[in-house]
């Protein structure tokens, strides 16, 4: 009950605090992030909770980062216990030490100190972290009687050794040093044990709460009224003897009918209840038969009708000289298909009959496969390594006696941990940054894994619950950096440096061998990296001469690019000694060997990747590896190259993520780090940007944060309600819809867009500069072409030198700012227009060769049917095309029409010039992309939309995919529509990152069976509907030809043993698109939660295995079938005997 | 009415209760906050490598708009003292970037020089509570300058005092302030329409309107083309300043930023601002919102004593008592014998112009010192009575 009202009392708290105009937005927050609620519940005792005594009112200081503050909550579950916290804090990006909130956060902490509270708890903390008055509004209440407890902290001033209390009455005492203070109590105990993930460590945990929540309620005051002893005598039994132990009570309860209880219990093992005893009896003798050997507790309670009296708890241990010595494992990872094998040692004197059985185990206890043999010295087992098992088994060897007549009596039990080798790549997945730490980290974990995490990146080895709970691992292996002696070397070695280079990654990929065993989803060469680089050593001129011979073929071809008159290679080198970066080249005007160089620093950077990347695939054959929150658009970084050399790449959001989502293999990891703001909004607002962006994960950094940026968790391990608010809202993304959008491209409506990797160097040089930066063209084009409603995919350079360009799949090819073309690069292009394509280019189009050499002429002057004329600045002008005026453009004043006509001029310079060449045309906009109205703003004139629309039309394109219009019948601006197509099916997704929200109507070219995925509703067969636009909010709709056609579950069996293998069968008959089925197994009612997967199934029949182990329970078995649009699918019911 | 479901009534009645109980208890939390964060800094890179960027953020919480300014400089670590800054040094950082510039709002200038290019001499909360008060003090060749920040509970406006302690002659006074009303339209290549609306006069862009403040004593700085009712933009941003004799106000809204030029005589002392960043607020209602207003917050600056409660009720006799009683106590002055020793020092000095009845207020050089010391003043009172709480245990 009391914890109902705790659950109660939060929500208008919150709304309170939002309420009230006075309180600032931070103390808001503050509120938020101090709650210590119980909405994530764990496994406890109910030591006593609910207390027959007072409840007690406690003001904890601690560390609010990681899983301190989880000790009070956990002290909360299992006493009546009401507790508010104040954190002591290091935040993020700071070096000291502060209250949560700074200044906000000390007057938060001070508001609390003038309440009234029971106790104070110092945890592993120190007072003398507060002023002088604060210390003395802690103590003086407490000199008046209430309690101070410092846990795994002290303070000699307040507890002193003269004022040690060492008679408790008959209540059993609080731990650790019991003082008097004043009128009041302190206590000191030791800090919390530290347990590592193992079966049963919660029950260790629990004694320790237990212990910890006696202290503060003896120090509060509020102990127990009754006394309540129990007796074990030495302590320690053997197996099979009768265990014998005294029970005596004192004192008067509160409430009627005292019962009194009790139970054994051993750690992992379910407890012991023995029978209910009644009071008014003062003393009890309980026995207990045979029991496993191992470490016990036997607990008591004394419960009436206002709850518990008094609890006790004493340990004892049970022994056997027989036992099980050893489980050896001969390997203790491996991959599916290999097996857990190893033996079993028995020690001592076995009966006959007495058998091993040797179990796999899940995290959850449950038996999947068992082996049962004779116990004798030594025993050998094996197991396959199937599909469908967990990354952690519990290889458990049980010695069991069975008696004639009775149930089998184990004896003694070890076990070894193995994990199943898992990488998680068959999933649409969220990636969190670092793993929590520390004796309640497992329940953190739990809780990530609750809301949504299946992957999880950090430094070291992956810990053992991240097996448990089938997480996939990130090792975050290096930081690629390029930092420089005072030689201009790089240290600790140069890239090229060939030796160092390969001692330094092969020991890395030794250091991460464990993580290999794990399962590694990506091997991470760190995150905010230098992702290009060279130096002065004589290993990167050698490569750099390697590099330039590779790229020219010749020093011929080499001298004509730099102007050089070189007779030998070993002459080549920089122009300048010491300029790394040949500023001196640019600055002379030799763009060629900058650009080179600059080149050759991106190249080498990819090269030192892959010398990582090679190792690590030596001791994981199947490594992926890549970096991540680094690399950009128009820095230096040959994109291309990185995504053909490099396995996987998660950079900050932006521009360069189209590049890489269109020229990326589907299953190449990708995604953009999130979590740097607070609000659930702008939080959607960059998830479902990933989606849209065609990524395979969303990463978030960090799990814990406090301060200026956001956990996932907060400090009482809850999901944060941003996060609570993104997970409801994302729902659909882990209902199947991520996964069904990993295997299919974004569409392209035949648009490609180049990626010119020079030209984002010549836009840096001879005037470039003025007409904006390579980026903001791009950017610009992109918006142009989606507020249209068309759809692009980009092409790049590299592709049109490799005879990678279909030329055949595109209509339009948009050439952003590309005034660096290759002869190769430009044949293609030209090609492409005579064979009936439309190019687009805003300005320059091909003034300088591949390597940034300016042409006398363009190298598509022809195709543009105009002359260059030259490099000249920029002039900013208004611009008349048609009926469209356009105040201000960036307009090349240079060039002059040869063949090609002008639709618009800027005072005087031509602009919208247009040319026929063979059966294309090429189009001239002569003022850089983002001098054009952006069509997604709402005071655009419609004129520059039907140009824009008359531009894209000159190639033959359809009428875009959908018609997005407004309330008032107008095109709807600022939207993206994104379309995905796998057959005749169509997933289109609805986006707009910030604006109002509105209703769009939105008209198909004809009438579709329409599932709307973020209501979950069947919309009939409409060619016409209303979809709701949200800001930062996708909505997503599935078009398909007719309804979703009845998928089929059919049972290999419909009834199987338990320790078998259910096997069902799930098809869509006569379907050739993939449907995302989320499929769930419940039985009694209850949602088994091992059994929680989403499966993608057509007209071939997949395999879907339900393992029920030999401890799941008998009974009907309800295996459901999910489909995601529809929202229903087939079920089939399968009998566990 | 029935209640139907037990567990909703619980929760309702329990929402009752608690807001009971809550509105208690928020009037005895401070309602108006500020807080200073730690320095944030920056290595730079290119031209500026070696360089430090440096920002000092402070944060307000009075009323229903959240209030940040920041300071943002540069500095060489090789270089002591020397100090200069990008696009200004003292910015509005919340609740938006533009209105009130972030990255650069507010300039004085005392004969000719910016107080920003020396480095600043202190930025401290002085005062929450009542109300949220931030000092920030610079030494300027010509004189001392406080610019004082301050928020009072449920307004929508934050408040600022330029305060002048001349240390030589004064020829001349500016103030500058910059903003970008609802939108940054040229950095998104986008064209705004900016309004600037005064008692008197509405100046549209590309127009420049100068008069006496008096005149022109507030005004509403909004975007026809970037209004929250067209679904565009963050909304409006307004300023009113409390008119000074003689002293002029220039208007300048251009195409992207808008600026405002208040030329004050040399004699002026003190100047007194309220600042609205409207954020979410349509121009229609913006406008009404401020001249709504505006006569009230005028008769609020033109009243307002902004001493801080500390200097107010500073009790020096206090102090002196606790010094006695440490000296009363062996265990409380042997634990506190060096404070005790600095603290009689202080008071020999200078706690006489504390004493009642003396009168004048510090001034800005002579407020800053007191205020430097005065916690730890205060405090000291509360570590003789902590020493004597833990001796009686």
């Amino acid at each position: 009950m009391r914890r109902e009202m705790q659950r109660i009392i939060l929500l208008p708290v919150l709304c309170l605090l939002v309420a009230t105009v006075a309180f600032a937005q931070d103390m808001e927050e503050l509120e938020v992030d101090h709650a210590l609620t119980l909405d994530f519940e764990t496994p406890h005792t109910d030591w006593a909770q609910p207390y027959a005594g007072e409840s007690t009112r406690v003001l904890v200081f601690c560390n609010g980062r990681g899983t301190v503050p989880r000790h009070i909550v956990e002290m909360m579950q299992r006493f009546d216990v009401e507790a508010e916290a104040a954190f002591w804090i290091r935040v993020i990006d700071r070096t000291d030490e502060e209250w949560l909130g700074g200044e906000t956060g000390e007057a938060r902490m001070l508001q609390l100190l003038d309440q009234d509270w029971d106790a104070y708890i110092f945890l592993q903390m120190d007072m003398d972290a507060m002023t002088a008055e604060q210390q003395y509004r802690v103590l003086e209440p407490v000199t008046e009687g209430a309690g101070i407890v410092f846990v795994g902290a002290n303070d000699e001033r307040v507890l002193k050794q003269d004022n040690l209390v060492t008679d408790f009455g008959a209540t059993a005492p609080p731990v650790g040093d019991a003082h008097s203070v004043g009128e009041g109590r302190g206590v000191r105990m030791d800090l919390w044990p530290e347990i590592d993930y193992h079966q049963g460590w919660e029950d260790e945990y629990d004694y320790w709460a237990e212990s910890f929540g006696r202290t503060v309620l003896w120090a509060a005051g509020h102990e127990p009224a009754m006394g309540l002893r129990v007796d074990c005598g030495a302590g320690e039994f053997a197996w099979d003897a009768d265990k014998s132990f005294t029970l005596s009570a004192s004192g008067t309860p509160i409430g009627a009918n005292p019962q009194l209880r009790t139970r054994v219990r051993k750690a992992g093992d379910p407890p012991v209840a023995l029978p209910d005893r009644a009071l008014p009896n003062r003393a009890f003798t309980v026995q207990v038969g045979d029991i496993p050997a191992g470490d016990y507790h036997f607990d008591a309670w004394v419960i009436s009708d206002a709850g518990v009296e008094t609890w006790t708890t004493a340990p004892f241990t049970v022994t056997s000289n027989l036992s099980v010595a050893m489980v050896q494992l001969d390997e203790n990872w491996g991959e599916i298909g290999e097996s857990v094998s190893g033996r079993v040692s028995v020690e001592g004197a076995p009966a006959a009959g007495d058998m091993v059985r040797v179990g796999l185990f899940d995290s959850r206890n449950r038996l999947l496969k068992q082996q049962i043999v004779p116990a004798t010295g030594d025993t050998s087992f094996s197991f396959e390594i199937e599909p469908w098992m967990p990354m952690l088994l519990r290889v458990d060897a049980g010695l069991f006696r069975n008696p004639a007549g009775q149930p089998a009596q184990t004896i003694d039990s070890a076990y070894e941990y193995f994990r199943v080798t898992q990488r998680n790549w068959d999933q649409f997945n969220f990636l969190m940054w670092d793993t929590p730490k520390g004796t309640l980290a497992p329940w953190a974990e739990q809780s990530l894994v609750d809301n949504s995490v299946t992957l999880q990146l950090g430094q070291g080895q992956p810990q053992l619950m991240l097996s448990a709970h089938d997480v996939a691992w990130v090792p975050y292996t290096t930081r690629i950096m390029a930092p420089k002696d005072d030689d201009g070397i790089m240290r600790p070695f140069c890239w090229n440096d060939e030796a160092a280079v390969t001692a330094h990654v092969q020991e890395k990929a030794e250091e991460y061998r464990p993580s290999r065993q794990h399962g590694v989803y990506v091997w991470s060469l760190g995150d905010e990296v230098t992702t290009s680089g060279s130096c002065l050593s004589p290993h990167c001129a050698e490569a750099y001469r390697e590099y330039l011979n590779e790229v020219y073929g010749s020093l011929e071809a080499l001298n004509a690019s730099w102007n050089t008159n070189f007779t030998a290679w070993d002459q080549v080198g920089l122009s300048k000694e010491g300029d790394n970066d040949e500023a001196n080249s640019l600055a002379e005007g030799n763009y060629p060997r900058w650009f080179d160089r600059k080149a050759f620093q991106s190249y080498n950077f990819v090269q030192f990747c892959q010398a990582y990347d090679d190792a690590y695939q030596a001791v994981d054959p199947m490594a992926r590896t890549g970096f991540e929150g680094a690399g950009r658009f128009d820095r230096g970084d040959d994109i291309d190259l990185i995504v053909r050399e490099n396995d996987f790449w998660s950079p900050y959001p932006g521009v360069a993520d189209e590049v890489i989502r269109s020229i990326a293999p589907p299953d190449f990891p990708r995604s953009n780090w999130m979590g740097y703001t607070k609000d659930a909004d702008s939080l959607l607002g960059r998830y479902w940007r990933m989606i849209t962006r065609d990524m395979n994960s969303v990463w978030w950094w960090r799990w814990d944060a406090l301060g200026r940026f956001h956990g996932w968790l907060a400090p009482d391990l809850r999901p944060f309600p941003a996060v609570a608010e993104i997970l409801r809202d994302t729902q659909t993304v882990r209902d199947g819809l991520g996964k069904l959008l990993m295997a299919p491209e974004i569409e392209h409506t035949g648009i490609a867009m180049l990626y010119s990797y020079p030209s984002q160097f010549s836009c840096q040089i001879e005037n470039g500069t003025t007409y904006g930066s390579y980026e903001s063209s791009h950017t610009a084009f992109q918006n142009l072409v989606r507020d249209l409603g068309y759809q692009f995919r980009y092409v790049t350079d590299r592709m049109l030198r490799l005879g990678e360009f279909d030329a055949d799949e595109y209509r339009m090819l948009i050439l952003p700012r590309s005034e660096a073309l290759g002869a190769e690069e430009a044949a293609v292009i030209r090609d492409f227009v005579e064979n009936g394509g439309v190019v687009i280019a805003d300005v320059r189009p091909g003034l300088y060769d591949g390597h940034c050499k300016p042409l006398a002429a363009g190298a598509l002057d022809d195709v543009f049917g105009i002359a260059s004329g030259g490099l000249d600045a920029a002039v900013t002008t208004a611009s008349t095309i048609g009926d469209l005026s356009i105040e201000t453009t960036k307009v090349n004043p240079a060039i002059t029409l040869t063949t090609a006509a002008a639709g618009g001029s800027a005072d005087g310079t031509p602009v919208w010039i247009v040319n026929r060449f063979g059966e294309g045309a090429a189009i001239l906009l002569n003022m850089d992309a983002g001098s054009f109205p952006r069509l997604g703003a709402t005071d655009t004139p419609d004129a520059a939309a039907e140009l824009a629309y008359d531009l894209i039309s000159r190639s033959n394109l359809h009428q875009p995919p959908v018609f997005v219009q407004n309330a008032a019948g107008d095109r709807l601006r600022n939207i993206e529509v994104v379309r995905w197509e796998d057959g005749d099916n169509e997933i289109m997704a609805f986006f707009r990152l910030s604006g109002n929200r509105e209703t769009a109507t939105v008209e198909l070219p004809e009438a579709r069976r329409v599932y709307d995925l973020r209501n979950r509703k069947d919309l009939g067969r409409v060619s016409r509907l209303s979809v709701e636009i949200i800001p930062n909010r996708a909505t997503f709709l599935a078009l398909l030809p007719d309804e979703v056609p009845q998928a089929r579950l059919t049972l290999a069996e419909n009834a199987v043993q338990r320790g078998d293998t259910a096997v069902a069968s799930l098809s869509v008959p006569g379907a050739e698109e993939s449907y995302a089925f989320r499929i769930r197994v419940t039985a009694g009612g209850q949602q088994l939660d091992w059994h929680d997967d989403v499966v993608l199934a057509d007209q071939t029949p997949v395999e879907i295995t339900v393992p029920v182990a030999f401890n799941d329970p008998a009974g009907e078995y309800q295996i459901q079938a999910i489909e995601l649009f529809s929202n229903d699918g087939p079920s089939a019911t399968l009998r566990v005997n | 009415m029935k209640m139907r479901h037990p567990a909703l009534c619980t929760t309702v009645f329990a929402s009752f209760l608690l807001a009971a109980c809550c509105l208690v208890t928020a009037a005895e939390l401070p309602s108006a906050i500020v807080s200073v964060d730690a320095p944030r800094d920056r290595e730079l890179t290119g031209e500026r490598a070696g360089q430090i960027g440096r920002e000092i953020h402070a944060n307000f919480g009075f009323g229903p708009i959240t209030y940040a300014v920041a300071h943002k400089f540069r500095f060489d670590p090789n270089v002591p003292g020397k100090i200069d800054w990008s696009e200004g040094y003292l910015g509005m950082t919340r609740p938006t970037s533009a209105n009130w510039y972030g990255g650069g709002f507010l300039f004085v200038t005392v004969n000719g020089h910016d107080i920003g290019l020396d480095p600043i001499s202190s930025m401290v909360g002085v005062e929450r509570g009542d109300r949220a008060i931030l000092d920030m003090v610079w030494h300027d060749p010509s004189a001392n300058v406080r610019v004082r920040f301050f928020g009072l509970p449920g307004e929508n406006w934050l408040g600022c005092e330029v305060e002048l302690e001349p240390t030589a002659e004064i020829t001349s006074f500016g103030i500058r302030l910059a903003c970008y009303p609802s939108f940054f339209t040229g950095w998104h290549k986008r064209d705004g329409a900016r309004r600037i609306k005064t008692p008197s006069a509405l100046v549209e862009q590309g127009a420049v309107e100068e008069g006496a403040v008096a005149d022109h004593y507030y005004g509403i700085y909004y975007d026809e083309i970037f209004d929250v009712a067209l679904g565009e933009g963050e909304g409006p941003c307004a300023m009113l300043m409390l008119p000074v004799e003689g002293a002029t106000i220039k208007f300048a809204p251009g195409s992207y930023a808008v600026g405002t030029h208040v030329t004050l005589p040399p004699e002026t002392r003190t100047v007194r601002f309220a600042f609205w960043d409207l954020k979410g607020m349509t121009n229609a209602d913006a406008i009404a919102n401020v001249e709504g207003q505006a006569a009230s917050v005028r008769q609020t600056l033109e009243e307002i004593d902004l001493t801080p409660r500390t200097i107010q009720e500073f009790d020096v006799a206090a102090v002196r008592e606790s010094v006695q009683r440490a000296l009363d106590s062996p265990q409380a002055h042997e634990a506190l014998a060096d404070r005790v020793a600095d603290i009689q020092a202080w008071l020999a000095t200078s706690g006489e112009q504390f004493d009642a009845g003396t009168g004048e207020k510090p001034g800005v050089e002579a407020q800053e010192r007191l205020l430097r010391s005065i916690d730890d003043y205060n405090s000291f009172k509360w570590e003789v009575k902590l020493m004597e709480l833990i001796y009686e245990l």
